[in-house]
């Protein structure tokens, strides 16, 4: 599925024939001279605008997704959740790809929802998958793809189905290789009660005696917790997306974009650093449509939110570093894979 | 100490928030369409402080607590107090026109091509009985898509535009391009769109200055290719206009 780039009136662009040594060279020519010129004022003021502008389309499906954790925390038992679920590990999964129907979470708030039901005894294969699939696989999502690639409605169904594989292959893989919880030890060292500032809690005990007010209470003072723990990293994520939005000169991406393995590789890479939220993800890669063939487009759309640069330092502050680097791998591997195979269909 | 804090940040977000929303600024950074969630997360936000407020001012509501306030645990706050400080230190709350060489000019806004027949064109129909085409905010990207696209269909009509002067590498003394950003979904993704115009004083406008523009469609050339351009007829400067971006999808 190779696409002709129109060139009606591009001002700026200019084709290489060749790649390699001239793609670094251009890269580092690009940037160098130009570095005392990046910082100035205006430029400063166009990183503010970018930053505030993705912190602020972030922040809204940030703070719900503390509050559905700290409400799944305070209210959903571990035996509700355990009944819901079947038994049978590889359905559990396939449903897992699912709850983004009844979830729809962006993937800025999945990290603490994850650790939440995994402390809350979902077994880890089923919550990851969960992690993966429902930040794509859900109604705003398939809406947004669907808004930006108008004139191409399959793509909306690539994504999502692209998604729905690499979700539940990764689902399989873990339950293969990885047993317990994987979370990082200090997660459970945070055990005590509401007052501390620190990031949560684990109440089975004492649950059933407190009142609806306490609960209540408790439930936004476990959301205002989780907000700044992971907030923080929204916030980073956000710094690092606009500066790559600020600094990265197009004719790179032209040059880049003819390649069929390399385009994918460039746009995984860039869903990595630009760390923006799922249904954004899908209106920054139709802006990529004519320069970049569909299949790294897809993979942008698929890698973005299920690894990126806010995801991966929030999962390594939960997760064990083993575990968050097979998965990072893994999923890498599958998104490329796919990317490549829509590439040369 | 780290409730103080706390509290501070969130009163921070909520004014930030709320003086966006009511100075009508957010439609600068993110689409119109989203700011009902906007306006959502500050109530969410409010139920967040009170509490941060109370377990303050009654500290004693809070059972045994056993941990240490190493000063390592203040890190966490910079990110968010960068943020704030760079939200109401900073002056200058649009896009201006050093994005333009980043982003590229005229990049496809439009989506997957593979023949020109199939590209949707809702507005040519009205367009083709018009001698004068006035572009509008709410027909910016139609109306410029057209006359790039499709410039044979409308040389020799009468063009009124508004857009800011860029100066693309390449142009003559007498070119400049008449841009806007467009804004599919929020400010991050924003692309410049616009047209080459050829007017004879053209050095005199500064880059990023506000301009409206009467003019004739005609073809130019460009780095020895033939693309459509207008020629102005009269063009008046103007005061960066308070909404200065293009929402297509609206």
């Amino acid at each position: 599925m190779k696409l002709q780039p129109i060139y009606n009136t591009s001002f700026n662009f200019c084709i290489r024939s060749d790649l390699g040594g001239v793609l670094l060279e251009s890269l580092i020519t690009s940037i160098s001279p130009n570095l005392s010129d990046l910082i100035n004022w205006n430029n400063l003021i166009n990183f503010k605008i970018i930053l505030l502008s993705i912190v602020i389309e972030a922040f809204p499906f940030m703070l719900l997704s503390v509050i559905v954790s700290a409400l799944l925390n305070n209210f959903v038992s571990e035996n509700a959740i355990r009944k819901v679920l079947p038994n049978n590990k590889f359905f559990s999964i396939i449903i897992a790809c699912f709850l983004g129907g009844i979830f729809p979470v962006c993937d800025c708030g999945m990290v603490p929802i994850v650790r939440r039901l995994v402390l809350k005894g979902v077994p880890l294969p089923t919550a990851i998958t969960f992690m993966l699939a429902t930040p794509i696989i859900n109604p705003v999502v398939g809406t947004a793809t669907a808004f930006a690639f108008k004139a191409n409605s399959h793509v909306a169904l690539l994504r999502l189905g692209t998604a729905f594989c690499v979700a539940l292959l990764v689902g399989l893989f873990i339950n293969a290789v990885f047993s317990g919880n994987q979370l990082r030890n200090h997660a459970h060292i945070h055990q005590h009660t509401h007052g501390c500032g620190c990031c949560g809690h684990v109440t089975d005990d004492h649950q059933s005696e407190s009142s609806l007010a306490t609960k209540l209470m408790n439930t936004v003072r476990d959301a205002s917790n989780e907000f700044f723990e992971m907030g923080k990293f929204l916030v980073m994520g956000a710094m690092f997306g606009a500066l790559s939005q600020i600094i990265l000169p197009r004719d790179i991406l032209m040059t880049v974009g003819q390649h069929s393995v390399l385009s994918i590789g460039a746009m995984m890479l860039f869903a990595f650093f630009i760390s923006v939220c799922s249904a954004a993800d899908a209106f920054i890669a139709s802006s990529f449509n004519t320069i970049f063939p569909m299949g790294s487009l897809v993979a942008f759309m698929v890698f973005g939110p299920m690894i990126d640069l806010k995801n991966l330092l929030m999962l390594l502050h939960t997760f064990r570093i083993r575990f968050v680097l097979s998965l990072t791998i893994v999923v890498t591997l599958l998104c490329a894979a796919a990317g490549y195979l829509i590439n040369n269909i | 100490m780290d409730g103080f804090v706390r509290g501070t940040i969130l009163f921070g977000f909520i004014s930030l928030l709320t003086w966006l929303i009511m100075t009508d600024q957010l439609s600068l950074y993110i689409n119109p369409n989203f700011s009902i969630l906007v306006q959502l997360s500050c109530f969410l936000l409010l139920p967040m402080l009170s509490i941060q407020v109370l377990d303050v001012l009654v500290p004693a509501r809070s059972i045994t607590e056993h941990h240490v306030h190493t000063p390592r645990r203040y890190w966490t706050y910079i990110p968010f107090l960068a943020i704030l400080i760079l939200a109401f230190a900073l002056p200058d709350n649009t896009l201006n026109a050093n994005l333009v060489t980043t982003r590229g000019l005229n990049s496809q806004l439009n989506t997957v091509v593979t023949s020109q027949q199939d590209l949707p064109r809702p507005l040519a129909a009205e367009f083709s009985q018009m001698s004068a085409i006035p572009v509008t905010d709410l027909n910016y990207t139609e109306a410029v898509s057209e006359m790039t696209t499709f410039p044979k269909e409308y040389l020799g009509k009468k063009v009124t535009m508004t857009g800011f002067v860029f100066r693309s590498p390449g142009l003559k003394s007498n070119q400049l391009s008449l841009v806007r950003y467009v804004i599919v979904c929020c400010t991050s993704d924003t692309l410049p769109y616009g047209l080459m115009c050829e007017v004879p004083d053209a050095q005199k406008y500064p880059e990023g200055s506000w301009l409206t523009i009467e003019g004739v469609l005609q073809m130019s050339t460009f780095e020895d290719r033939d693309v459509p351009a207008i020629k102005v007829t009269s063009a008046k400067s103007i005061d960066k206009p308070k909404n200065p971006y293009i929402f297509p999808y609206n």
